[in-house]
């Protein structure tokens, strides 16, 4: 039996007669990091709102690290060490760079501390810094985060995510909308990362997940098609029907 | 700038990023540390300013109470982007509870400015908690609601409050220091009770500032900024805004409180001329810091009481002074201010060489 | 039993005025976005402008055709020129924005017209008392008002079920992405809307007139049970303004009966039960 940090059990969930997801199981071993692809409305996003906790499942459940979090306020399972970063770059807009990881690193041990201010708090301006320094973004601590360009943002939002010292990190197309430069960069930061979190996380570019993936699972209309290593994937048949070609 | 300013959550909802916004992530961006503090100064300052220029020593009072009034109902509006409709509340519920205790029970001016604002600490928890159940408009028109619901039964129940007539006949509150007992008279004594006040006023306004500079404040406006991220820290983001709904109006109670020792008096005044008149002092004063209202209630107030002798329709200026603020300079005066501070800086550094 | 009766036929009608500010109320919300706080003092305008009309002609029945337009037109310009900038800024801009006009329009009412109010005489044609029945005669004014507030109550649903405008409108009440992803062209609906919701306001307005006469604080009261009824209707659900505006005009009237120093208070009970155990209002979508 391997170290699981996450497990889903058969989770369904439809929408209106749609059926988003449906029946898919995932089991994510500690470490690893876990990709999961599929053509447009197979179910990816909806995959992970199941897991956050931002949808309920119809049915099935959700382990995270040996717990039930199925059904459990965003929110909730947040602090108990799972971070996501958005599909759409979702940071705080108005707040500079430094306060968008502060609020974020705060959280775990200081988050409702009013009796003192928060540049007094040592341990939290060094937890800040070093993920602005992990991430690249040092340099900008001081600038308000709707005045960065889109790259930086979306790397803003992996450090809020980051800077919550997750166990589990849920990247949502972490590579979406960047220039191939972007990507490289993103691919690299993604790698440098799993070396101590797990990561589940949904892509588009096949050519980014081949090279990272520990494991790959291909959805496709709300279910799961196969499941296996990257080398495994690119030569199933059946997925280079659904994926390359568009069509089964 | 970029395209991505105006990020989507992903459920849709626009984050919010308005002007007030703008001007709050200017002051505590990029080198506005100084002002958080400074602030302070500032009000001593203008306190002082305010004790040698006013003539009338009820009104330069007045000042110092609306301008705490004023303050802490931005930490919702500025800070928290929570607009509250109702802000006459705990300010009306702080002036009867300061004014039942001095009449009923005793005439210490502590024990009547605590129960002030404790009482309505109590009662904001359960008011807050039900107007966040949902927020944005929601949560202004249920304070709104709340307001009105306050005056309906601060009318009705005449045997307490006085009804119509008000509260009258409030005894002239004593407080006791540590070696000594002073009568906070306002019409004998009213430097006295300009100086209590004052200390009153600055010790809680530095409590504010220290909120807003606290992880639990920053966190507000992280939530006013993107409340689905802030959760995805793992915040209980209604927690956050029902604690500063609590502050905002104990802070509220103690000014009301402190009003009423002031006239002696509580009178039952239209819930909504009241809300509106605090709101329009923070928006005429800015909404990015604790500051700017204060300002605003000194402005305010001045022009009322100077606009009030000439015209009897003074409101229309006040309408007017809203809408124009609101379409055009967002930022309020102290926004104005800090904003045009770095150019005349930089253009006298330009002179020099 | 009698006064029962007449207390109903009295909160139906002040129900069913309530039921027309909270429907401009609900459709500008869904469409625009933002609360009108204006909306009670373009009430009163629309209640002034038909009690001078009113006197000038005689009778109220011009006052009835015209002030819908003069309001439309009033709204329409509103819109254009105030509240237009306000759009993708923070929702509480436009929300202060309005209550700033409020000021204005009761102070300048007050200046023109004075703070007195003014008495309104019902058409000469309704002077008469409808015997219903059950209880005693109901003067024919109020039946009237019923009777005009269901008619424009169904034109309004009409005009958003059978009308392509009324489509767009729904589907942009619906999916404010789609309003944003058609920008401009979306422009004259908002205007349109806005218009609308200000005509329908007069129109209670001139209703309002005969029977408490206009003075300038008459929106002020109504516009906050205006947004009870919006908020335990459910915002942005046509048919929930009107259940709503109906049940708390009744329940109002009916405590006046019984106990009427709670009366003022029922509405907020109601709001405040309805938010804690159904947050979305009666008949509100999620």
């Amino acid at each position: 039996m391997t170290d699981l940090i996450l497990r889903a059990e058969n989770l369904d969930r439809s929408f209106g007669g749609i059926h988003a997801v449906n029946d898919v199981s995932l089991e994510i071993p500690r470490g690893t990091l876990h990709a999961i692809i599929g053509p447009n409305g197979s179910g990816k996003t909806t995959l992970f709102n199941l897991i956050t906790g931002h949808t309920h499942p119809s049915s099935g459940r959700v382990e995270f690290d040996g717990q039930d979090i199925t059904g459990m306020a965003y929110a909730k399972v947040a602090r108990k060490g799972l971070a996501k970063s958005y599909q759409i770059t979702t940071v705080f807009p108005l707040l500079t760079v430094f306060e968008n990881v502060r609020i974020a690193a705060q959280a775990a041990a200081h988050s409702y501390v009013f009796w003192r201010p928060a540049d007094g708090i040592k341990a939290v301006t060094r937890a800040t810094e070093e993920v602005l320094e992990r991430i690249g973004l040092a340099a900008d601590r001081d600038v308000i985060a709707s005045n960065l360009s889109h790259g930086d943002q979306r790397r803003l939002d992996l450090a809020i995510a980051l800077a919550t010292s997750p166990r589990l990190l849920l990247l949502d197309e972490p590579t979406a909308g960047m220039s191939p430069t972007e990507t490289a960069a993103t691919v690299e930061l993604v790698r440098e990362l799993n070396r101590d979190v797990t990561i589940l996380m949904i892509e588009h570019k096949m050519d980014v997940i081949f090279d990272i993936a520990t494991t790959i699972t291909v959805l496709h209309q709300g279910k799961k098609l196969f499941e296996g290593a990257p080398a495994e994937v690119k030569s199933h048949p059946l997925v280079q029907e659904v994926y390359l070609t568009g069509s089964l | 700038m970029t395209e991505v300013t105006a990020a989507n959550a992903p459920d849709g909802t626009p984050t919010r990023g308005g002007a007030s916004a703008v001007t709050v992530a200017r002051v505590r961006g990029r080198g506005p540390a100084r002002w958080t503090w400074g602030q302070l100064g500032l009000l001593v300052v203008l306190a002082t300013v305010v004790l040698f220029t006013v003539p009338n020593p009820s009104l330069a009072i007045g000042m110092l109470i609306y301008g705490l009034w004023a303050s802490g109902l931005n930490l919702l509006v500025g800070y928290g982007g929570l607009v509250s409709f109702g802000h006459a509340l705990p300010f009306m519920w702080g002036g009867y509870a300061a004014g039942l205790v001095l009449l009923n029970v005793t005439t210490s001016v502590w024990l009547a400015l605590f129960m002030a604002a404790a009482s309505m600490a109590l009662l904001s928890l359960v008011v807050g908690a039900v107007c966040l159940r949902r927020t944005e408009v929601y949560f202004s028109m249920l304070t709104l609601a709340f307001a009105q619901l306050g005056f309906f039964i601060a009318l009705q129940w005449d045997s307490v409050t006085g009804g119509d007539d008000g509260l009258a006949g409030i005894p002239v509150p004593t407080l006791w220091l540590p070696g000594t007992t002073l009568e906070l008279n306002s019409l004998r004594d009213p430097l006295t009770f300009f100086l209590f006040t004052a200390v009153v006023v600055l010790v809680t306004f530095a409590a504010l500032i220290l909120y807003t500079e606290s992880p639990m404040g920053r966190v507000l406006q992280a939530i006013r900024e993107n409340e689905e991220r802030a959760r995805g820290c793992g915040y209980n983001t209604r927690l956050v805004q029902l604690v500063t709904f609590v502050v905002a109006g104990t802070v509220a109670g103690l000014a009301g409180g402190l009003f009423a020792m002031l006239n002696n008096f509580v009178g039952l005044q239209p819930y909504w001329l009241l809300s509106g008149g605090v709101l329009i002092m923070v928006i005429l004063g800015g909404r990015s810091s604790l500051f700017g209202p204060f300002l605003g209630a000194v402005v305010y107030l001045l022009l009322e009481t100077t606009l009030s002798q000439y015209y009897a329709s003074w409101q229309l200026f006040v309408g007017a002074i809203f809408v124009v603020c609101v379409l055009a300079f967002p930022q309020g005066l102290w926004g104005l201010v800090i904003s045009a501070r770095p150019r005349r800086l930089l253009s006298k550094v330009r002179r020099r060489r | 039993m009698d006064q029962l009766i007449s207390q109903l036929v009295l909160g139906l009608v002040s129900g069913a005025l309530l039921v027309l500010l909270a429907l401009g109320l609900n459709l500008i919300f869904g469409l625009l976005e933002f609360i009108n706080f204006s909306h009670g003092a373009l009430y009163m305008v629309g209640a002034y402008i038909a009690s001078y009309l009113a006197v000038a002609t005689g009778t109220l029945w011009l006052a009835l055709l015209v002030v819908p337009v003069v309001m439309a037109a009033l709204g329409a310009a509103l819109e254009r020129t105030v509240i237009r900038p306000m759009y993708g800024r923070e929702q509480v801009d436009a929300l202060l924005l309005t209550f700033g006009l409020t000021y204005i329009l009761i102070e300048g009412v007050r200046m023109i017209a004075g703070s007195g109010g003014r008495r309104v005489a019902a058409p000469e044609i309704l002077a008469f008392q409808v015997d219903l029945g059950v209880g005693r005669p109901v003067p024919a004014y109020l039946l009237f008002v019923v009777v005009v507030v269901g008619l424009v109550v169904g034109g309004l649903w009409l005009f958003l079920q059978r009308t392509n405008v009324g489509l767009i409108v729904r589907a942009g009440i619906r999916d404010h992405e789609m309003i944003r992803a058609l920008g401009v062209r979306f422009d004259r609906y908002r205007t349109l809307v806005f218009a609308i919701g200000i005509a329908v306001a007069g129109i209670a307005g001139v209703l309002t007139g005969p029977i408490t006469g206009v003075y300038p604080e008459m929106g002020a009261d109504i516009l906050i049970l205006a947004f009870v009824v919006v908020v335990v209707g459910g915002m942005g659900s046509f048919w929930g303004a009107v259940v709503a505006g109906l049940l708390i005009g009744v329940l109002v009237s009916i405590t006046t009966l019984y106990a009427s120093i709670y009366a003022g208070i029922v509405p907020f009970v109601l709001m405040i039960l309805v938010m804690t155990f159904r947050p979305r209002g009666l008949l509100g979508a999620t």
